[in-house]
């Protein structure tokens, strides 16, 4: 079953990017350049996720999804947005939105955090132990294991393999993790987040025949026992 | 400059005929005013004379009969040449004595009565005696009209000279204001027209103008530092924008080459897309600082612990600053540190401060970043390293937007680092202070005790 996305963006190239996108990754993708149709479309029909630009014309983003939460409607929506600041993230989270993402924004991030966010919809056990392959974490006692054999990690670390672990088999983008592990706005400048992949990579993939944790290029980073 | 100015040169006139215009609907006022009560005034004391003379010949006729008063009266028409006649008639009606206005059948009613008799009004006083006969007291209103008259006139003259008075001082005052405001309008203009030197004439009067003249040359003085500063900004951005700008478009040309191998392309692009962050991360600080200096983020603040988000910052950045071959020492408290802030900026900024010392404190330095109490008690972020440090003349400029000491930009940076943190301490209303660490550098961010409280400068 092809999951269905509602893209609501009133501008024409950004749409057909995204829609583009959207249906090169196997998606059903309807597309609607209004904000008062947006908040119809999603609030009448049933959506797996929906793209919700900041700017509309007839009604802005934020006002249609409070507009949709106020509906009781609980389909994931992520704001897109051109206006870059600290706070924008913010107001777009309190106004009923479970993701932000700022353009210009690259479409392998885009797709990543829908697909972290209709993961996220689907109601999940409580897990006591996460795993990857031979790789264990165990929420409990806080151990890591591969192949039986115990892993010394910093608690920096654990964290940062738990986030891996609970979106496994998912490109995970360097912006996700900075804004959901550490609270940070990505900066080009540092190879902030590659420092800590790669000391992660070191404790878990080091001495091991097959490599778990991948880099996706252009993008971000995936766990998988898939190359 | 001096182009002519219809509107403006018609003001000291304008004014002066206002004013004159006041002046003179005052004095008109004033003028009926005196007029009606000294109208009144006048009557009453004409009655009152008349009234006396009335009471004297009654008296008169009443001691001594009436012939004797007629003669009186004769007497009195003959050495008197006052504005009263008098005359008296007997009971048949006929005139005994006085003046010869009226007959007895013409006399009005007893009492007063304004009558023409010729050419002339009278105010005629009738009184009939207890004697016999009637008293008649004429007065010749035109002596009380002359003197009216003379008020009038004389009150007029008044308000005429005192008119062109005024009118003359409010053209006076009008010219001299005009012209301490046209100084002030001449510096404006100028300043319109990009000469940010201009200043507004300072008369030394110590009156208001020269307060408006001071108000306004400090306001200059402010803007022209911050045209200068944005001068210097704009300068440095379009570096810092063109820079990685030129670089991307230099990655996507070579990427165009038909030869290239596809990992060579990727790489291309790749390199391409590190300068777009790169751009885009140079707006985005900009606009982080510009909302944290107006304030604008401040409906953002919240509960948050100083402790937790030092120890989540020290977490995030210590393997940047061990890369670098650095160590990071986190000193906090284990107890939770409450605070109302703003939590993303506070965690951009000290993580600015750690990215400056892993980038610049150099191999072997020791960071350390600590939350500790300040002076006044409120909390006190620090970021201290044992690097070369920045020499206490710099340590101003360093604070700047775009100020890199390296002057070359040879080192990666936007220079906004300093900025943001800078802009994170105005936004809580606490202070931001570089030292020396002796060796390195110190940067202290003082935060207040309570949000909106500053610490005294």
């Amino acid at each position: 079953m092809s999951r269905r996305i509602l893209v609501v963006e009133d501008d024409a190239d950004t749409a057909e990017y995204i829609l583009k996108g959207l249906r090169e990754a196997g998606f059903t993708a309807e597309h609607v350049a209004d904000g008062r149709d947006g908040l119809y479309m999603a609030s009448s029909s049933d959506f797996d996720a929906v793209v919700m630009d900041r700017m509309l014309p007839g009604m802005d983003g934020l006002s249609v999804t409070k507009a949709v939460r106020a509906a009781g409607v609980q389909t994931p929506i992520l704001i897109l947005s051109a206006l870059a600041h600290l706070d924008e993230r913010v107001t777009g989270l309190r106004a009923g939105a479970d993701d932000y993402l700022t353009k210009p924004f690259g479409f392998a991030e885009l797709a990543a955090r829908l697909e972290n966010l209709m993961r996220r919809g689907s109601a999940k056990p409580v897990e006591t132990s996460l795993a990857c392959g031979d790789l264990a974490l165990d929420l409990l006692s806080r151990r890591v294991t591969r192949g039986g054999r115990m892993l010394e990690l910093l608690p920096r670390e654990l964290k940062l393999l738990e986030y891996f672990l609970r979106h496994r088999d998912r490109v995970v983008t360097r912006t996700m993790l900075l804004e959901e592990v550490w609270d940070y706005r990505f900066d080009p400048h540092t190879s902030l987040i590659d420092t800590h992949i790669s000391r992660l990579r070191k404790k878990i993939d080091e001495g091991f025949e097959r490599p778990l944790l991948h880099t996706v290029r252009g993008s971000g980073y995936r766990l998988s026992e898939a190359p | 400059m001096n182009r002519p100015r219809p509107v403006r040169s018609a003001r000291p006139a304008t004014l002066a005929l206002v004013v004159a215009g006041a002046v003179a609907l005052a004095m008109t006022l004033g003028l009926v005013i005196v007029d009606l009560a000294g109208e009144r005034l006048i009557e009453r004391r004409q009655h009152l004379v008349a009234e006396t003379a009335r009471d004297y010949f009654v008296a008169f006729a009443h001691e001594d009969g009436l012939a004797a008063m007629a003669r009186a009266l004769d007497h009195r028409a003959r050495s008197e040449g006052g504005a009263f006649d008098y005359a008296a008639f007997d009971n048949g009606g006929r005139r005994i004595g006085g003046a010869d206005l009226l007959s007895a059948e013409q006399l009005p009613e007893p009492g007063y009565t304004t009558r023409r008799i010729g050419d002339v009004d009278y105010e005629i006083l009738v009184q009939p005696m207890s004697v016999g006969g009637t008293l008649a007291i004429y007065e010749n209103l035109a002596d009380r009209r002359a003197f009216h008259w003379a008020m009038v006139t004389a009150a007029g003259a008044t308000l005429l000279v005192s008119l062109v008075i005024v009118a003359g001082a409010a053209l006076l005052l009008g010219r001299l204001l005009v012209k301490r405001a046209e100084g002030i309008a001449q510096a404006a203009e100028m300043i319109a027209a990009g000469d940010l030197a201009a200043r507004a004439p300072v008369a030394g009067a110590a009156d208001v103008f020269d307060d408006l003249a001071g108000a306004i040359n400090a306001m200059l003085t402010r803007i022209e530092e911050l045209m200068t500063g944005m001068r210097s900004v704009t300068d440095s951005l379009s570096h810092d924008l063109r820079s990685p700008l030129t670089r991307l478009r230099g990655a996507l040309n070579r990427a165009l080459d038909e030869t290239l191998e596809p990992d060579e392309r990727l790489a291309l692009i790749g390199e391409a897309q590190a300068q777009c962050d790169q751009v885009l991360a140079t707006f985005g600080a900009l606009l982080d600082i510009a909302r944290a200096e107006s304030g604008l983020s401040r409906e953002l603040m919240a509960r948050l612990d100083l402790a937790e988000l030092v120890r989540d910052i020290g977490d995030l950045f210590e393997p940047v600053v061990e890369d670098a071959g650095q160590t990071l020492e986190v000193v906090t408290t284990d107890a939770a540190a409450p605070f109302v802030g703003h939590e993303l900026i506070l965690r951009q900024a000290l993580g600015n401060l750690l990215h400056n010392a892993a980038r610049y404190a150099g191999d072997g330095a020791r960071v350390v970043l600590a939350l500790e109490t300040g002076e006044d008690g409120g909390p006190r972020l620090i970021v201290a390293d044992s690097g070369p440090g920045v020499p206490a003349s710099q340590r101003g400029r360093v604070l700047e937007r775009f100020v890199r000491l390296d002057e070359t930009r040879s080192t990666p940076g936007s220079g906004l680092g300093l900025a943001i943190a800078a802009a994170c301490a105005k936004l809580h209303g606490g202070r931001l202070t570089l030292s020396d660490n002796h060796p390195g550098l110190r940067v202290v961010l003082d935060l207040p005790l309570a949000p909106g409280t500053t610490p005294e400068n």
